[in-house]
């Protein structure tokens, strides 16, 4: 009950917030891979600049919808500058309730007439 | 790189610790993936804005906590509070009335013209050496010294 409303709290996500938990949902990522995720993810319609991007990062941590992972690449590959962030089971969660209230948000301005009926 | 980590210094030191050095490495990425002075120019202009706007608004957002945790603090605590009100009242109170003293004292010329030649005149009389000048006397007698060409008192 109290975790149902402490998400409740969290809704409805920011669409920057949403695109992050989206881009960290199939793997664990830094904060430019995030960046570059959500820019290929929307053909070029939303660049995240690091200010947005990194003030989006603090509030998830908070939130503790995402956390930063010790995991990181192989040293070759690595740049100690930067911080790894992998998607919680909270944020899961928070992710899968804006797409139950998107979709619902949709059906509602399809029923309206808004949104054509899709067959 | 320099320039960019200096203007970070406009977030809050713990927002830097955590994600100053990240930041940085994100921009030096970016400019070495644009090409061109001009892309170049855009990329720092288009920093500086980010940053400017972002710190401010972190500025705000630790600010507000800040204030609504003090808030809760004084409302868990009223006698503190109260205490803390009324000494800062008293504070304030005492403070305008010693400047305002002080400014019509030492700070503002005196209301008549030529107030460098104004003299304060005692009469000695047996017993009374400081008394002050009745209104008769002033009104019948001359200026006790030469180099005062007329005297009149001045109402206090």
């Amino acid at each position: 009950m109290a975790e149902k409303e402490s998400m409740d709290a969290l809704l409805p996500l920011q669409p920057t917030s949403f695109h992050i938990l989206l881009s960290l949902a199939d793997e664990d990522r830094h904060g430019y891979a995030i960046i570059q995720d959500i820019s290929r993810r929307t053909n070029d319609e939303i660049k995240l600049s690091a200010g947005t991007l990194y003030r989006s990062i603090q509030r998830l941590q908070e939130q503790g919808l995402i956390v930063e992972t010790r995991t990181r690449p192989a040293p070759e590959e690595d740049d100690e500058r930067r911080r790894y962030y992998s998607i919680t089971a909270m944020g899961k969660a928070a992710a899968q309730v804006e797409v139950r209230r998107l979709h619902s948000l949709l059906k509602m301005a399809r029923s309206c007439g808004v949104v054509p009926r899709t067959t | 790189m320099r320039l960019y980590r200096l203007l970070l210094h406009l977030y809050p030191s713990s927002y830097r610790a955590d994600y100053g050095d990240e930041m940085c490495a994100d921009f030096e990425q970016e400019l070495r993936l644009s090409s061109g002075a001009l892309a170049k120019m855009w990329l720092w202009l288009a920093a500086i804005v980010d940053v400017v706007s972002n710190a401010a608004a972190v500025q705000w957002q630790i600010a507000r906590r800040d204030i609504s945790y003090s808030l809760r603090s004084l409302k868990r605590s009223p006698g503190f509070t109260i205490t803390a009100l009324l000494l800062i009242t008293i504070g304030i109170g005492a403070n305008a009335a010693i400047f305002t003293l002080a400014d019509f004292v030492l700070v503002r010329p005196l209301p008549f013209p030529h107030p460098e030649r104004l003299v304060e005149i005692w009469e000695q009389h047996r017993g009374y050496s400081h008394m002050e000048l009745s209104p008769p006397t002033i009104a019948t007698s001359r200026p006790p010294a030469r180099r005062l060409t007329t005297w009149e008192p001045i109402p206090t």
